[in-house]
């Protein structure tokens, strides 16, 4: 009986996910002014769809199979992860007023396949992950007003790129190594990614000297300075941080210009670059040498890889159902691997919805940039979602053998605590420009 | 934003979505294309799973004959083994571990066909929930004859279709019982026979004379197919003195006469005149020193010869000794390439699989597995090989009913007496099966090439059993 609804429940996942992409895509067509019809309707099927994606993924994982009951702890998860996710989610609308509410729909739905993912896996995580969402938020409610208090903050780029560096060279005297990239800092119990929160400082670093019109001085001034942290992370084997921060500065700099030839200047520098780091460091040519052929090198090399692929091939179109599965033989599961994991369960046709969401976060991102009228806060939105982009996209596509595996966190839906602040508070900032935008607009209409 | 901004991230935007079109892109690939090569792989862990609340499905021979089946017991299905003695190392065992076909397709023996379906069913009438069933190309009554044949000896058999690469016997001896595999699991496995080896696919032998195959083929390729040589017993070569068997001098031979001779002088002779480095290259192009794709895994035939080799390494390797290694199922695949042609069939043992209600939802298409040799190779070969069983050393495989084509080995062996082989097909004119025999320690009580001839004899007359 159990086993005939988790084999239904693939197909009823698929259809709330997409349901909720077909009212998200259709806000989006709405505001970008290709539709007319009223979308408030659609937002509240959104809502509801992860609504019941909650409570029907948990109705299957808190299941105890074997005793026959359900398992009470799992069900106080479920009970918490939704009262959590509900909170945030009005919390996060009351602060951030005229903030888009398809991109918390997206967010609510992404965070929520991460608490479902993450009970599957590693009930402990799930509780942590879930403190660390409390955190997020409440971090992200005090956020405009730490705006408000410190109103020049585009003027404060050496303060960004100082302390940029400060994080990095302290990740090399007091980093540990995880899965052989030093990226971690631990202090007594508590332990973050430096990498993460530079992530932050340098938008706003790249934003505030692209403000205004930039002189070839000035230009040539934060290429080195992106390059020297680019070559750090790269030290650091940080690669897949290294790729984001690259590729984040190109876009960046391609949108701020609007100069192409920059932009191709930027893409052949990172060939020549990837050349160069491939002849140079050795963890580079595992790699790529695991991504060109993992199965040669299945014992060492090639093993996250080929684990990911199993599960995404055994998985299948459907997937297996949740619970019916084996994501825990893929190393690292809860982190860079839980793309893999989404794939062997949900099935191969959710884990392409579940792309599609990010997609949707994404353009609605770089819509918010496109209509923002003051250019710095655009920019900020712009880089933000570039960055999120780059990241999801490095992660997944590493993860089903696209491209090299460069070992980053999938936002908002990886486990870890500075992975999800740092994803939250992004879309916040993206969040408060599109509330700043509407103020203006209102304040131009009344005046 | 000013206008080519906006512009600018216009572009930026659609150069992601095409990013993502492409993740989404490459997983439709693997989850479509790629999938059965992929999941099949002996390190995916999801291919051990073991699910005793439904029924597994049924192994058959090609006729239907059940080798193996599940029946339901106080609250799970347990595994039975029909008879299934002489095929045990095709079939396997399933439980805390797996082997053979149990173990290399048990996703699809544990596949549940239309399960929303089945499950309903089960759930309203409590009928029970099949798997899908496997047919095998092995034929039952061939692998009792192989081992009626093989006596109490340790060897392997396998019996190949020329036209497919359709495995109709795989045998190999010493047998266990898949039915008792875990009472007597301690005595099996310290057993000094190996009866869990299964020879045909992993047991790596010397080949002795039937690699005079491959050095004909290399012969052949540097056009020697004109070297006469006078065979006077022995030759001597750079700390090596090569004797033919019994010290036998055949005098003046072509290398039509020399082959079917068997003859150690000429072959070592035509090795060094044409050298290390076209036996390397013919061996590897005839698919020595590769992975061969099978439904079970199959050990790599080795031929473990380099430029810098000695002299009398080469020699030793020309005529099949030294550190050259085979298996029998290998051997049958060359010998399957020769009576077709040159046209290696890619080797297959799962005939198709069928669901719980008897819908064939798979069928194995035979496809080609490299060409491997020419017509006029195999012509010549074919030639060689009818002499050797019409006048040469392989006389005992002379079938009134067809024409055998076929050659001898007997490869020295530190441990005991010598391995005998024989791998042939037939009829020579029509080639329908190729047989590669191998026998441990041959004393003389079977004789390879006639259990050749009686395998090719009722797998002709296969439909007549």
């Amino acid at each position: 009986m159990f086993e005939l609804l988790i084999i239904l429940s693939r197909y009823v996942f698929i259809i709330y996910i997409a349901v909720f992409l077909f009212n998200g895509t259709a806000y989006i067509l709405d505001e970008a002014g290709l539709t007319k019809r009223s979308h408030r309707g659609g937002i509240f099927i959104c809502r509801t769809m992860a609504a019941l994606t909650h409570i029907t993924a948990f109705l299957i994982i808190s299941y105890d199979k074997v005793n026959i009951k359900y398992s009470i702890p799992n069900l106080a998860v479920a009970v918490a992860g939704f009262a959590v996710i509900l909170m945030s989610g009005y919390i996060a609308e009351k602060v951030y007023k005229d903030g888009c509410p398809l991109v918390w729909n997206c967010v609510i739905f992404l965070l929520d396949i991460s608490i479902i993912m993450l009970v599957r896996l590693n009930y402990v995580l799930a509780v942590k992950q879930i403190i660390w969402i409390c955190f997020g938020f409440f971090v992200t409610m005090w956020m405009p007003v730490f705006i408000k208090i410190v109103p020049k903050f585009e003027k404060l780029e050496s303060i960004y790129i100082i302390l940029s560096f400060l994080l990095i060279i302290l990740t090399f005297l007091l980093g540990s190594k995880e899965y052989g990239a030093i990226n971690w800092i631990h202090i007594g119990n508590f332990s973050f990614q430096p990498s993460e929160i530079v992530k932050f400082l340098y938008i706003f670093y790249i934003a505030s000297i692209f403000r205004k019109k930039v002189n070839l001085k000035e230009l040539l001034i934060t290429a080195f300075l992106s390059a020297l942290i680019v070559i750090l992370l790269v030290f650091q084997k940080d690669l897949g941080s290294a790729l984001i921060f690259y590729m984040t500065y190109v876009v960046m700099l391609y949108m701020a210009t609007s100069n192409e030839v920059l932009l191709y200047m930027g893409l052949g520098a990172l060939c020549a670059g990837s050349f160069t780091a491939y002849k140079l460091f050795s963890h580079v040519r595992l790699r790529v040498a695991a991504w060109k052929n993992p199965w040669i090198d299945i014992d060492s090399g090639g093993y996250q890889i080929c684990q990911s692929l199993f599960a995404i091939s055994t998985g299948g179109l459907f997937g297996s159902g949740l619970t019916n599965g084996m994501p825990l033989s893929i190393p690292v599961v809860s982190k860079d691997f839980i793309f893999a994991a989404i794939c062997e369960e949900f099935g191969a046709l959710y884990a392409i919805c579940l792309i599609c969401i990010f997609v949707l976060l994404f353009v609605r991102g770089m819509m918010i940039a496109f209509k923002c009228q003051r250019r710095y806060y655009g920019i900020i939105a712009a880089g933000f979602t570039a960055m999120m982009s780059f990241q999801t996209f490095i992660i997944i596509g590493g993860v089903i053998k696209l491209i090299p595996l460069t070992g980053v966190t999938l936002p908002f839906i990886s486990y870890g605590g500075t992975s999800i602040l740092v994803s939250i508070l992004s879309v916040s900032f993206i969040q408060w420009v599109n509330g700043y935008q509407k103020r203006i607009e209102r304040s131009e209409l009344n005046g | 934003m000013a206008n080519n901004t906006k512009q600018s991230i216009k572009r930026v935007s659609i150069m992601f979505i095409i990013m993502f079109l492409c993740c989404a892109l490459y997983i439709i690939k693997i989850v479509c294309i790629d999938r059965d090569k992929i999941m099949v792989n002996s390190y995916n862990p999801r291919l051990n799973f073991d699910n005793k609340t439904i029924k597994r499905g049924d192994i058959k021979d090609i006729d239907g004959y059940v080798l193996a089946y599940s029946e339901y017991h106080d609250g799970e299905y347990i595994r039975k083994y029909n008879n299934a003695e002489t095929s045990c190392h095709v079939v396997g065992y399933t439980g805390a571990g797996k082997y053979g076909i149990e173990s290399s397709k048990n996703f699809i023996l544990q596949n549940i066909s239309n399960e929303v379906f089945q499950r309903l069913k089960n759930i309203i009438k409590n009928s029970e929930i099949e798997c899908d069933n496997l047919y095998l190309t092995i034929d039952k009554d061939l692998q009792d004859i192989a081992s009626n044949l093989i006596k109490n000896n340790k060897g392997a058999v396998v019996v190949e279709e020329v036209s497919t690469g359709r495995i109709l016997c795989m045998l190999s001896k010493p047998q266990f019982n898949p039915q008792n595999i875990y009472e007597e699991w301690e005595n099996i496995k310290d057993d000094e026979n190996s009866p869990l080896l299964n020879r045909a696919i992993n047991g790596l032998y010397t080949p002795g004379s039937v690699f005079k195959i491959v050095t004909s083929v290399a012969a052949i390729r540097n056009g020697m197919t004109d070297f006469n040589f006078n065979c006077e017993g022995e030759s001597s070569f750079y700390n090596k003195i090569i004797h033919c068997f019994k010290n036998k001098s055949h005098g003046e031979e072509d290398i039509i006469k020399a082959f079917a001779n068997s003859c150690n002088v000429y072959f070592s002779n035509a090795a060094v005149k044409m050298g290390a480095e076209a036996l390397i290259k013919t061996s590897n192009d005839m698919l020595f020193n590769t992975n061969i794709n099978f439904d079970l895994d199959i050990s790599p035939s080795l031929v473990q010869l380099e430029a810098s080799s000695s002299e009398s390494e080469l020699v030793e390797t020309s005529i099949g000794q030294g550190k050259t290694l085979v298996t029998p199922v290998f051997m049958a695949c060359i010998t399957q390439a020769i009576a077709n042609n040159g046209v290696m069939m890619k080797p297959y043992i799962v005939d198709h699989i069928e669901n719980y209600s008897d819908v064939t939802i798979k069928t194995t298409v035979p496809e080609v597995y490299a060409n491997i040799l020419t017509k006029d190779e195999c012509n010549k070969l074919k030639e060689m090989m009818i002499e050797t069983v019409n006048s040469g050393t392989g006389s005992n495989a002379n079938s009134e009913y067809f024409q055998v084509a076929g050659k001898t080995g007997t490869a020295e062996n530190p441990a005991g007496n010598d391995h005998i082989w024989f791998i042939g097909f037939a009829p020579a004119d029509n080639p329908q099966y190729a047989v590669s025999v191998v026998i441990e320690n041959g004393d003389g009580n079977v004789n390879a090439a006639v259990v050749a001839r009686k395998m090719l004899y009722n797998a002709i007359n296969r439909n007549n059993l």
